[in-house]
C-alpha cells in the first residue's frame, strides 16, 4: 500500500510546487518527480528479489486493508514494468514539452497520479479497487491527452478518449454490479466460489461486461476505434506512455479477473476471448496497411499487438482451471 | 605379351589410320577436283548421314529440347499468371479489405460508439445462449 501512497502524495507535491517554480526553472518539478520516483523505488526495495523469480498469477502475497490489497510477485512485476514505462516517458518528456509551451508540473504530477492508479489498480483482488484504479488513471490520461491545448487535434483526442472512455466505464462498472448480484462480493475468490457453486446467465454478463470495461482499455477489436484518434491527437510523450503502460496495466486485470475469479470457467471466456483475439489481430493490421501517417499506422500496430497477446489467456486456462479445481 | 608393346602397337594403328584419313582426304579435296562431289552423289544416303552426324542433334532437340522448352514455356506462364496472380491478388484483397474497413474509422464518436455496442451486443448474445 504504502508505494501507491507514495506515488499519490509525490503527486500533490509536485502540483503544490509547480507555481513557485514556474519562472526559476522548469525542469525543477522533473528533478522532484525523479526523486519521487526514487523513493518510491527505495521504499519498494524489498519488493524487487521477487522480479527474479517468475512472476507467476499463483505466488503467494501479502493482503491488507481487510483483504483489499493484495500484493502479489504478478503485481509487483506489472508495477515495476509500468513504472519503468513511465521512468522512459519522461526522459523524453521535458524537452519535448519546453518545445511545445505546455506546461511542466502538472504534467510530472499527473504523471504521478496516473501511476499511482495503475499500481493501485495491479495490487488488488477487490473489483471496486480495481475500478477505483482504472478511473483514477483514466482520469488523469485524459486530461494529459489535452496537455497541449493549443492544439486543435490534442483536445479533439482528450474529447474522444474522455467520451468513449465514460461509455466503456459504464459497461464495466454495470458488469461489475452483476457480478456483486450474483455473488454477492467483489472479491475476485468469492466470485470464483460463486461461480462455481451456482452458476448464472447474470454472472456471465458480468464477466462479459468486464471483458468490455477492460478492453477498451487494452484497445481490442471491436473496442478499438478511439486508438488512431487519440494516438496521433494526444502530445507523444503521453501517446508514449498510454499505449505501454495503459494496455499492459488493463491487460494485468484481464488477467486477475479470468484467472482469479473465472478460472475454473474458461470454456465460457476462451471462445470470447480468442475471437476478440483473432478480429484484433485481423482488423488492426489491415486497417495498418490503409493508413498514411505514422503515428496512425503505429496506433494500428499497437492494437494488432494487443490482439497477440489476448491470445495467450487461452494457453493457461487449463492450468488456471486445474489450480482452481485442486484448491476447492 | 607385354603391355608396353601392345600400346604402341595400338598407337601406331591409330596414328597410321589418322594419316590415311588425312591423306584421302587431301587427295579428294584438293588433288581431284569435282572427286568430293561426286562420291557425295554416288554415296547421298551414307554422305548425308555422316555429313549430319547420324541426325544426333536434330534427334536431341526432338526429343528433349522442344518437349523441354514446352514445359518451361508453360512453367512461365503458370508462374506469371496463376503464381504471381494468387500472389497479387493476396496483396490486392488485403489493399481492398483494409481500405473498406478503413471507412468505419469516420473520426465521430457515435459512429465508434455504435461499433462499440455491436461489439457488445454480439458478446451479450453469445454469453446469453450459452
Amino acid at each position: 500500500m504504502l508505494p501507491v501512497v507514495i506515488l499519490a502524495a509525490w503527486g500533490l507535491l509536485v502540483l503544490l510546487m509547480a507555481p513557485f517554480f514556474r519562472e526559476t526553472g522548469r525542469g525543477f518539478c522533473g528533478v522532484v518527480h525523479t526523486v519521487g520516483r526514487c523513493r518510491y523505488s527505495a521504499f519498494s526495495w524489498p519488493d524487487w528479489a521477487c522480479v527474479r523469480q517468475w512472476p507467476s498469477i499463483e505466488s503467494e502475497a501479502a493482503t491488507t486493508a481487510y483483504g483489499m490489497v493484495h500484493v502479489d510477485r504478478f503485481g509487483i512485476y506489472v508495477s515495476i514494468l509500468v513504472l519503468a514505462v513511465g521512468f522512459m516517458t519522461l526522459l523524453f518528456s521535458a524537452r519535448f514539452l519546453e518545445r511545445e509551451g505546455s506546461e511542466q508540473g502538472e504534467f510530472y504530477a499527473l504523471m504521478l497520479f496516473a501511476l499511482a492508479g495503475m499500481v493501485l489498480m495491479l495490487e488488488t483482488t477487490n473489483l471496486m479497487l480495481l475500478l477505483i484504479g482504472l478511473e483514477v488513471f483514466s482520469l488523469t490520461l485524459y486530461v494529459l491527452c489535452g496537455l497541449t491545448r493549443g492544439r486543435v487535434r490534442s483536445i479533439e483526442a482528450a474529447l474522444k478518449y474522455f467520451l468513449l472512455g465514460a461509455f466503456s466505464s459504464g459497461f464495466l462498472v454495470y458488469g461489475l454490479a452483476l457480478l456483486y448480484g450474483a455473488a454477492g462480493s467483489l472479491n475476485l475468490a468469492e466470485i470464483a466460489g460463486a461461480a462455481a457453486e451456482r452458476p448464472s446467465t447474470m454472472l456471465n454478463i458480468g464477466l462479459g461486461l468486464v471483458i468490455v470495461g477492460l478492453g477498451f482499455k487494452i484497445a481490442i477489436v471491436p473496442f478499438h476505434q478511439w486508438v488512431p484518434d487519440v494516438y496521433t491527437g494526444a502530445p507523444t510523450n503521453v501517446t508514449a506512455f498510454m499505449a505501454a503502460a495503459t494496455k499492459t496495466v488493463a491487460f494485468a486485470a484481464l488477467i486477475r479477473v479470468l484467472a482469479g475469479a473465472f478460472g475454473a470457467q474458461s470454456a465460457l471466456w476462451v471462445p470470447i476471448i480468442t475471437w476478440l483475439a483473432v478480429a484484433t489481430m485481423t482488423v488492426a493490421n489491415l486497417v495498418a496497411l490503409a493508413q498514411t501517417n505514422i503515428k496512425r499506422l503505429l496506433a494500428f500496430s499497437s492494437i494488432a499487438h494487443a490482439g497477440y497477446l489476448l491470445d495467450r489467456p487461452r494457453l493457461h486456462s487449463r492450468r488456471w482451471a486445474s489450480r482452481r479445481s485442486s484448491s476447492t | 605379351m607385354a603391355g608396353a608393346s601392345l600400346e604402341l602397337t595400338l598407337m601406331g594403328a591409330a596414328l597410321a589410320i589418322a594419316l590415311c584419313g588425312i591423306g584421302i582426304a587431301y587427295v579428294i579435296y584438293r588433288q581431284r577436283e569435282g572427286a568430293a562431289a561426286r562420291i557425295a552423289a554416288t554415296f547421298r544416303p551414307v554422305y548425308a548421314m555422316w555429313r549430319n552426324l547420324y541426325w544426333v542433334d536434330e534427334l536431341y532437340e526432338a526429343a528433349i529440347l522442344k518437349p523441354f522448352y514446352a514445359i518451361s514455356r508453360f512453367s512461365a506462364g503458370f508462374d506469371r499468371f496463376v503464381i504471381d496472380g494468387l500472389v497479387n491478388a493476396t496483396a490486392i484483397v488485403t489493399d481492398i479489405t483494409g481500405q473498406i474497413l478503413k471507412l468505419f474509422q469516420t473520426g465521430y464518436v457515435r459512429n465508434y460508439a455504435l461499433v462499440f455496442l455491436m461489439g457488445v451486443v454480439a458478446m451479450l448474445v453469445y454469453l446469453a445462449t450459452v
